[in-house]
């Protein structure tokens, strides 16, 4: 699975190189999460504008993700649009993710 | 070509060339030592000759006196039989020689003496029968015909010398000794007859006769001393003795000679010096009869010491000869056993090994360091190829232990599939409501399960439920869902809520399983109403008898996301000829070949574009839209569709 990373101050900045996030990178999706936090990042933002498909199997990986990141962290979902925007809708996955339209956006209101 | 066979080739060559060489040498050297002891048997052929010829000279000599005062008493009768027996001995020694003109000397030899031998018989008879006239009749031809045969063995004996040849200086020399014997005898023997006869005419001798004495006496002086110059050329070993004869011609005889001439010219002494005269004679012809054998026992030990190497040269080639050959089969033996043998062996080996045939050959030891290289190297070949084969032999047992395994798998999935298949119902009708479906699992095991059935007082719950993903893990959670799920309906009261019920249900979801999508859907007949709670499921679409299409709720977390979640219940109407479409993702989220998924947009355009058909005709166009866009059997994802219709 192809992706960039960022550091802006305590924030990770994670840019998904995919097009679709689905069954078969999933686990991969998974364990990038899980290990970044286990690796004591607790403020991620998951930039999604270059992803234009997610299906339940990468939804699955980021509720894991959020699971173990626990009360205390943050895992923002940026830049969602389509038919990913609409399965977070479709899921209420406002209620657990913070979502935000873009990169900058999600890091301007973490970085407050 | 092969090893093998250019060895054996270089080998044949090389042993030939050695035969040929050894044969060439062997027969030089046999061809010598034969030749050697043909020298032995010429050189007693030629000092027969050489007893024959001296013996004639003697025999004239003394025929010539028959009758004189020279010898008074009985005339000897055994003339020339001594030189007829060593021509016999000759001829016979001759024909012995293998050289062919050889063999015919020793027969013209033979040829001679045979008729010299009767006539010596002959001359024996009339010697013994007394008769004076007779007696000198017959000397006197006898002389003739000594002469004759005489000067024929001298032809003889030089052309058995032009024919033999001079082998070497030595023998050179003896011939030369032997020939010049000859002359000094012959000075000798024919002085004392002249001498003789002229002494015959009384005591007084004639001055001039005394001359003619005296020059004899010199001649033979000079034939002496020309013999004493080719004596001293020679190698004394052969020759050692012969110088005696000068020494007592030049010491003994020709003083005597000198004396007798002294005598005859003073008159006196005359016998006695006749005497001294005739036995230094007598003892000369002795010498020379010493000499000759002298001579003769000196080149016969010096021919044999000749032969004797030449056995000595043919011995040792010979001993020589067995020992290469012996090497050459040795040589032979040791590179058959040690390189062609071994070479076979591991030709043997590597044809047994490309055809895989690798049970252990006998174990030979090798001699030499590098063939006992090369089978160490085909012993690891060996080795490894059967370490390879007994793992190719588990890698089969072991895949098909796999097989066995995932057959295994593979049925307890079908049963596990069989189960979660008798946990959906067929389609039909219940209460006044028909269900209609269309399930396509994407694996046996699907993570999609629905289920309807009958409520109290006239209501009919109806629940899908969508587990992420496929397989063992998400159709267990699926089946444990759906219990969950449908536990959930049954316990609801017919004033009780749905949402209520759903949130009890998220509330007890074990937070270690996965989470799963969920529309629950309570139809009541009654009323002609439908409530619905939607779990992250994908919108119900509700198609209400006028062919209006809606799109029902708002969304709605998943369940076992978040363990408080509130639930939102939909109302809406559900009335005779309505039909409520509940699907799972699967159904617009396939992608075609450009990786373009279907979409829900897409879907609900389907429904809407198809609300005039039968919910039987529209399930088998869902079925052809689902193949044309990605092939029913490529799915991805579960698809499930329930089709709940009021009559």
């Amino acid at each position: 699975m192809k992706f960039s990373q960022e550091r802006r101050g305590t924030v990770l900045l994670l840019e998904i190189g995919e097009a679709r996030l689905e069954a078969v990178n999933a686990p991969e999706l998974r364990e990038l999460l899980i290990g970044r936090i286990e690796n004591g990042d607790h403020q991620i933002v998951l930039d999604l504008k270059l992803v234009n498909f997610m299906d339940s199997s990468a939804l699955g990986a980021l509720i894991g993700a959020i699971k173990k990141m626990g009360p205390l962290g943050t895992l923002a979902l940026a830049g969602a649009t389509g038919p990913v925007l609409q399965l977070l809708k479709l899921t209420r996955m406002d209620k657990v993710f913070p979502l935000y339209t873009s990169a900058a956006a999600a890091l301007t209101k973490l970085e407050e | 070509m092969n090893i093998r066979r250019t060895l054996a080739i270089l080998l044949s060559i090389f042993g030939m060339t050695l035969l040929l060489t050894l044969f060439y040498l062997g027969s030089a050297t046999y061809r010598h030592y034969q030749y050697s002891t043909e020298q032995i048997i010429i050189d007693q052929a030629r000092n027969d000759l050489l007893t024959a010829i001296i013996g004639l000279q003697n025999d004239h000599a003394q025929i010539a006196l028959i009758g004189s005062s020279a010898t008074s008493g009985r005339v000897r009768d055994d003339f020339l039989y001594q030189s007829t027996d060593a021509m016999r001995r000759a001829s016979e020694a001759l024909s012995d020689v293998g050289n062919a003109k050889v063999q015919e000397f020793g027969a013209a030899i033979g040829r001679e003496a045979a008729p010299l031998s009767l006539y010596a018989d002959e001359l024996a008879t009339v010697i013994a029968s007394g008769n004076t006239d007779a007696i000198l009749a017959q000397s006197l031809a006898a002389m003739d015909r000594i002469d004759l045969v005489k000067q024929r063995l001298l032809t003889i004996r030089q052309a058995i010398l032009l024919e033999v040849g001079i082998t070497d200086t030595t023998i050179g020399g003896v011939h030369m000794i032997r020939s010049n014997i000859v002359t000094v005898n012959d000075a000798l023997q024919l002085g004392r007859m002249l001498t003789l006869r002229e002494l015959e005419g009384g005591v007084f001798v004639q001055p001039q006769t005394i001359r003619q004495i005296e020059n004899r006496s010199r001649a033979l002086q000079v034939i002496d001393r020309v013999y004493l110059d080719l004596v001293s050329l020679f190698d004394e070993s052969i020759v050692g003795t012969v110088s005696g004869l000068s020494d007592f011609l030049q010491l003994t005889y020709l003083p005597a000679e000198a004396g007798l001439v002294q005598a005859l010219d003073a008159r006196q002494d005359v016998e006695a010096a006749k005497t001294v005269w005739l036995a230094a004679g007598d003892e000369a012809g002795r010498l020379i009869s010493g000499i000759q054998t002298s001579v003769f026992d000196g080149s016969q030990a010096y021919l044999a010491q000749q032969r004797a190497s030449a056995l000595l040269a043919l011995q040792i080639l010979i001993g020589l000869s067995v020992v290469i050959l012996l090497m050459f089969v040795l040589s032979l033996y040791i590179i058959g056993k040690h390189i062609v043998f071994p070479l076979e062996q591991m030709r043997l080996d590597m044809l047994d090994l490309i055809d895989g045939k690798l049970e252990q050959r006998g174990r030979e030891r090798f001699w030499l360091e590098d063939i006992r290289t090369i089978f160490d190297a085909l012993r690891v070949f060996r080795v490894t190829a059967v370490r390879r084969e007994r793992l190719t032999r588990e890698q089969l047992l072991l895949h098909a232990q796999i097989a066995e395994a995932h057959l295994s798998l593979q049925s307890d999935m079908n049963a596990a599939a069989k189960v979660q298949l008798a946990q959906m119902p067929p389609p039909g009708d219940v209460d006044q409501i028909r269900f209609s479906t269309f399930f396509a699992p994407a694996n046996v095991l699907a993570g999609d399960t629905f289920d309807y059935f009958a409520l109290s007082e006239g209501r009919v719950g109806l629940l899908q439920v969508d587990v992420a993903g496929h397989g063992a893990a998400a159709g267990l959670v699926s089946v444990a869902a759906h219990l969950g799920s449908r536990r959930a309906l049954r316990s609801l009261k017919a004033e009780g809520r749905l949402s209520d019920a759903i949130k009890k249900l998220n509330a007890y979801w074990n937070p270690e399983m996965t989470y799963f999508t969920l529309v629950a859907v309570q139809f009541d007949t009654n009323d002609g109403r439908g409530r619905m709670v939607q779990a992250g499921h994908p919108h119900p679409v509700l198609m209400r008898r006028d062919g209006t299409i809606a799109r029902l709720g708002n969304g709605g977390l998943p369940i076992g996301v978040m363990p408080d979640a509130e639930f939102e219940e939909i109302d809406f109407p559900f009335e005779v000829g309505d039909k409520l479409f509940v699907f799972s993702d699967g159904i617009y989220e396939n992608s075609n070949e450009n990786r373009e998924i279907y979409t829900e947009e897409r879907f609900i355009q389907f429904l809407a574009e198809n609300a005039a058909c039968s919910t039987e005709e529209l399930l088998h166009k869902v079925r052809g839209t689902l193949d044309a866009w990605s092939g029913v059997a490529n799915l991805s994802d579960d698809v499930s569709l329930v089709v709940a219709e009021r009559f």
